[in-house]
């Protein structure tokens, strides 16, 4: 090949493979934790609001390699939480919004990251609070890192992490759903 | 210099060339409801998918000669609950096919196990994104002995423009399979065998 063509080529292909601006996929439930609620026998649940505590490890936007990764829910990762919540107990038949029992919290970290050179890693942590008619039945904090294998290549390690925001997501919540404390203060 | 920078390019593009990048196929499922004037099928389903289905991944063609990998079944497993949870009076998940427990807990009464199929293509050939997608998607239903009583199908087709897919790699198959999603969803709740 001519190295007048393969230098754009290959420009182009290093452009297009970082640097943009991204989305993180929407939530979608785990059906294993949707089984779970289901199985506890919980009463009708609404879901407040989750605020994002501002501090090193929570970010928004998520930045991966010069791309930056942002949440689909109002560009609030505190939202997507929310969501992913409200999509849970939804699918488990137990959202209800004129409920007595509200969760709420906040986002205290935020990080997905994927060097050069070994696993990609994703980090979050919440504080979870659940209230019945106003009074407090349970607060908590749950964390979760999150592993996977990735790439030095970004055209493969940045999608590879995109997609996996969804999951570590997931895992947080399986967190919270597996505490019988919390699932005490929702019956 | 010039050589040198000029093979590290290349060394990158060789690299990245001919990988299957991941994406997912998993729908939107927000707005997926029952349809106004629909009634929901009077029984209990529990919608059974293998460990081995679960954790299947598929790889298919993506653009510029390059593949993406997904999960069929991990990515549209939720859909699938959405939709026997619009179109039938409850569903569970059933881990085996001989769990007995939970068939008698649930009191399930049709057996649902889904079969997917999926294609993609590109008309890309600088970006390695699928622009195309079919998903096909073919559910037996069984009573709790195992005796078939539907098998009911529904194909559905999603495209995406490179302003689409710049954002959201996935698109074009999560469009995909919620379009399969949809009509299959329809096709269950005209179903006479599933009401009998």
């Amino acid at each position: 090949m001519n190295r007048g063509y393969l230098l754009p080529l290959c420009l182009a292909t290093i452009t297009l493979s970082s640097g943009c601006s991204m989305m993180a996929p929407r939530y979608t439930a785990s059906i294993d934790n949707v089984q779970k609620i289901k199985d506890a026998d919980t009463q009708p649940v609404k879901v407040g609001t989750f605020e994002s505590t501002p501090g090193k490890g929570n970010a928004n936007p998520i930045s991966i390699r010069g791309s930056s990764l942002a949440s689909p829910y109002d560009s609030s990762y505190a939202k997507y939480i929310a969501e992913a919540l409200r999509q849970d107990l939804e699918l488990a038949g137990r959202l209800a919004p004129d409920a007595k029992i509200e969760i709420s919290g906040a986002l205290q970290k935020n990080d997905v990251n994927i060097p050069a050179v070994g696993s990609g890693t994703g980090d979050l942590e919440a504080r979870f609070i659940v209230k019945r008619a106003g009074e407090m039945k349970y607060d908590q904090v749950k964390t979760i890192h999150d592993v996977w294998e990735s790439s030095f290549v970004g055209a493969v390690a940045i999608p590879r992490a995109q997609a996996r925001y969804p999951v570590i997501v997931q895992k947080l919540l399986a967190e919270l759903y597996a505490d019988p404390a919390f699932i005490e203060a929702l019956k | 210099m010039q050589s040198l920078r000029l093979g590290f390019m290349m060394a990158v593009v060789i690299m990245a060339a001919g990988c299957a990048h991941q994406m997912t196929i998993r729908a939107d499922i927000a707005g997926l409801a029952l349809p106004a004037g629909a009634t929901p099928i009077p029984k209990n389903v529990g919608l059974h998918i293998s460990p081995d289905n679960r954790a299947k991944e598929v790889t298919t063609p993506g653009g510029g000669g390059d593949k993406v990998s997904y999960r069929p079944y991990a990515d549209m497993e939720t859909g699938l609950y959405k939709v026997f949870g619009n179109t039938f009076q409850n569903v569970d998940l059933l881990s085996t096919l001989s769990d007995v427990n939970s068939i008698a807990k649930h009191s399930l009464t049709l057996i649902a196990i889904p079969e997917i199929t999926t294609t993609s293509s590109s008309n890309g050939v600088f970006t390695w994104m699928a622009t195309d997608f079919t998903v096909q998607l073919s559910c037996k239903f069984t009573d709790v002995a195992g005796r078939e009583v539907a098998t009911v199908s529904s194909t559905g087709t999603g495209h995406a423009e490179f302003s689409d897919l710049k954002s959201d790699f996935s698109v074009a198959g999560e469009r995909a399979s919620r379009d399969a999603l949809e009509k299959f969803q329809a096709a269950v709740l005209q179903s006479e065998a599933l009401r009998k």
